[in-house]
């Protein structure tokens, strides 16, 4: 019921921004497209190609499959360049200008201005020669791919953990020490074994026989634990405050600059996590705040007057009503770590400077300040994304009274 | 109120307590960082000679690592001969040691950073503040003017605006031979060296850095505000304050502006903190010395000691801050005190 019920308030948004703001619902399929399409717009790979009898779609791998005839002439005969190759039939992307194709004699031009084989470009180029209009193309892929998975991660997980903390806390689902145990243990020990027999020659029967005996007698013990209530129990609520009251009085640019540092040449990943990992405070306690305001309500005594379980409480009445509050926060923090991302790589401490973001781009910029087109043009992108996803916020938010901006920038 | 103040005095030092234990173990994973710290505690102690000895342990207990196939005990109690046990004992002493780049002692390079960081960041939230509740009073008496629309729309498209954007946009603007050179890029040639005696000699090399700092949070702040003021106008105490005859003005200030203050309290607990990260990417895009250059150049060149004293000054002022702002909080907001 309560689900059918977010499923049409999720439809109702839909039509009604489309109504009501018809600018941002563009802009935020043309963000979408972009984000989705960039590299089948630009690129020096072919979107979709037939070689020698066989399909391939380049630009979704980055290398073509191996054994394959494809695979095995591209280093052959071409020297990993798609363009020497000739094909049965090819589907190049508009723009064949690839930003990681560098050309040192071409570098610095000023937009519309001509290198000396002839070739205009657009936005002119940076360091290296590379072409800027190309690189704006996959920055701004890159930029909101990178925020998407950090606060996707930091939202899926915080919201849920705070939800529920909030939801066990008060009185509904109430777990025991030795069952919280069982599982933690039960999660360990998987993971651990797992490992252990992913590496080859580990494999064998006895070992994998005990291991099942062992879930299965830890699987039970929690779930004949899991209801009983001894005079402790466990409260993921008090441990998720003290991780949310440590991880904010934690200075987050200080905490990240540490971070970015323990892995060196940082990719897109490890920084989306720790970001993820900076901005799970926010989600947790917002998540754990609406639930506190939702598990009160009358409908939820009465489920449990008529027998309905705690996990049916939960995944059904509960969690279904946290999201929509949740999801406004969740776009300004998206806002948020853009901005701090590309601040980071900015610094030249975030994305190793070969990858191409928003952010690196404009830190090229800082070894020549008269280049003001490599400032301008990401910059433009940059405020259109986040100035989108600000909006977005805004108005998702428009019903409620409070703040939901999380906390806002890094100070000031 | 006494046992209040005690109580989150206590769970502030224990989240302290975490924190630092947490900040040093990151400094640790560092690669190489162990390496180059140990060789420094060892020389620091003048026990034995740099890397005869196995590294120390980290903490008071280490748990052993499952994933390692030497499976030693699973927990071992280091006792007191643990780098932690020995750095707390050198700040309780407060000795900070030495930087590991200039050999200068950490104390003296804070000492040095400190002014720039304060002059520019004291000035900034004060404008800060000032602005916000001016424009957010000025937002709720004219709201549906279309100056106050323009206004807000302004305000919205500069919360988007990196403050680093803006920096190398205006610096782009007005320090560039190729546009207006009206103003200096940083402060290579500043006309003296006291950070203070500099804004009455020339405020220019002020300007910009403060501009950056001001406007990207603006927005945020008059939000606050400026909900908190609509949020007070529909509660039966400011009709009450209305029927007064007041004027709309002072009873803004003197009936809504109180009740609304409590988020922006909030806010103000990150204000202490702010003068060593606030300004990291400001400080290092106008080469200003001050505290955020000093900790981005420490992280860049690896300097440990200096890295770990601003770690622990930045922490121990957010969770000073946060103590002070909930005691702030308690004295605003009697009702509080009803529901704790």
């Amino acid at each position: 019921m309560a689900g059918s019920e977010a499923k049409t308030n999720r439809v109702n948004a839909y039509s009604q921004l489309r109504k009501q703001r018809i600018w941002l619902f563009v802009s935020l399929h043309l963000l979408l497209g972009w984000t989705v399409l960039a590299s089948w717009v630009t690129g020096s790979k072919p979107v979709v190609c037939k070689y020698q009898g066989e399909w391939h779609v380049p630009v979704l791998d980055d290398q073509p499959r191996k054994g394959s005839r494809l695979a095995l002439d591209l280093i052959e005969r071409a020297g990993s360049d798609y363009k020497l190759l000739s094909y049965d039939l090819v589907l190049w992307p508009l723009f064949s200008r690839d930003p990681h194709l560098l050309k040192p004699e071409a570098a610095w031009l000023h937009p519309l201005e001509k290198d000396l084989a002839g070739n205009v470009y657009c936005l002119g180029t940076y360091e290296l020669g590379r072409d800027l209009l190309a690189a704006c193309i996959f920055g701004l892929q890159r930029s909101a791919w990178l925020g998407l998975l950090a606060m996707g991660i930091a939202g899926v997980l915080g919201g849920i953990i705070g939800s529920f903390a909030a939801f066990q806390s008060q009185r509904h689902g109430r777990i025991s020490w030795v069952s919280a145990a069982a599982v933690s243990l039960l999660l360990l020990l998987i993971l651990v074994e797992a490992l252990h027999f992913a590496e080859p020659g580990n494999f064998s029967w006895t070992g994998l026989s005990g291991l099942v005996a062992v879930v299965i007698s830890l699987a039970w013990l929690s779930v004949k634990t899991w209801k009983c209530r001894p005079k402790i129990h466990f409260s993921l609520d008090r441990i998720s405050l003290a991780y949310v009251e440590i991880m904010k009085s934690i200075p987050g640019l200080l905490l990240l600059l540490l971070l970015v540092q323990i892995v060196p040449n940082a990719g897109a990943i490890e920084i989306a996590l720790m970001l993820a990992l900076l901005y799970s405070p926010v989600a947790i306690k917002y998540s754990r705040s609406f639930a506190m305001r939702r598990i009160p309500e009358p409908h939820i005594d009465a489920l449990l007057a008529l027998g309905a379980s705690p996990a049916r409480i939960y995944f059904r009445h509960v969690l279904p009503r946290v999201w929509p509050e949740l999801f406004p926060v969740l776009v300004f923090g998206f806002a948020q770590v853009v901005l701090l991302e590309a601040s980071l790589s900015f610094l030249g401490l975030g994305l190793s400077l070969d990858t191409v973001s928003l952010g690196t781009i404009m830190h090229a910029a800082r070894s020549n300040p008269s280049a003001w087109w490599v400032v301008v043009f990401p910059a433009i992108l940059l405020f259109w994304l986040v100035y989108s996803l600000n909006a977005l916020g805004d108005w998702l938010s428009r019903d409620f009274s409070q703040d939901h901006s999380g906390g806002g920038s890094a100070f000031p | 109120m006494l046992r209040f103040i005690l109580s989150r005095f206590i769970t502030g030092a224990f989240a302290f307590m975490a924190i630092l234990w947490l900040g040093l173990w990151i400094i640790r994973q560092i690669p190489g960082s162990h390496a180059e710290l140990a060789a420094w505690e060892a020389e620091a102690e003048q026990s034995t000679p740099a890397g005869q000895e196995a590294p120390l342990p980290g903490f008071y207990w280490s748990i052993g690592s499952i994933f390692s196939k030497s499976r030693g005990p699973f927990l071992q109690w280091n006792g007191t001969g643990n780098s932690f046990h020995l750095w707390a004992c050198r700040y309780a002493k407060m000795d900070f040691g030495n930087s590991l780049v200039d050999g200068l002692p950490v104390k003296e390079k804070f000492r040095r950073a400190l002014p720039w960081s304060m002059a520019l960041q004291l000035p900034a939230i004060a404008l800060l503040l000032l602005l916000s509740v001016w424009l957010a009073l000025e937002a709720v008496m004219r709201s549906g003017s279309w100056s106050m629309a323009i206004a807000d729309r302004l305000l919205t498209g500069l919360y988007a605006v990196p403050g680093f954007w803006l920096a190398t946009v205006l610096l782009l603007l007005f320090a560039n031979a190729e546009c207006l050179q009206i103003l200096p890029t940083g402060m290579h040639g500043a006309p003296s060296p006291n950070p203070y005696r500099l804004w009455w000699v020339a405020p220019q090399y002020y300007l910009l850095p403060l501009l950056c700092l001001v406007l990207p949070s603006l927005a945020y702040l008059q939000r606050l505000v400026r909900n908190g003021l609509l949020e007070h106008l529909q509660k039966p105490h400011w009709k009450r304050a209305l029927s007064t005859g007041l004027p709309i003005r002072t009873a803004l200030l003197m009936e809504a502006l109180p009740a609304a203050l409590p988020p922006l309290v909030t806010w103000m607990a990150g204000v202490l903190p702010a003068l060593v990260s606030g300004s990291v990417i400001i400080e290092q895009i106008f080469s200003i010395p001050g505290l955020g250059r000093l900790l981005y150049q420490s992280i860049a060149v690896r300097d440990w000691p200096m890295v770990q004293f601003l770690f622990f000054l930045g922490s121990a002022l957010t969770v000073l801050g946060f103590m002070c702002s909930d005691l702030l909080l308690r004295w605003l907001d009697p009702r509080l005190k009803q529901t704790a």
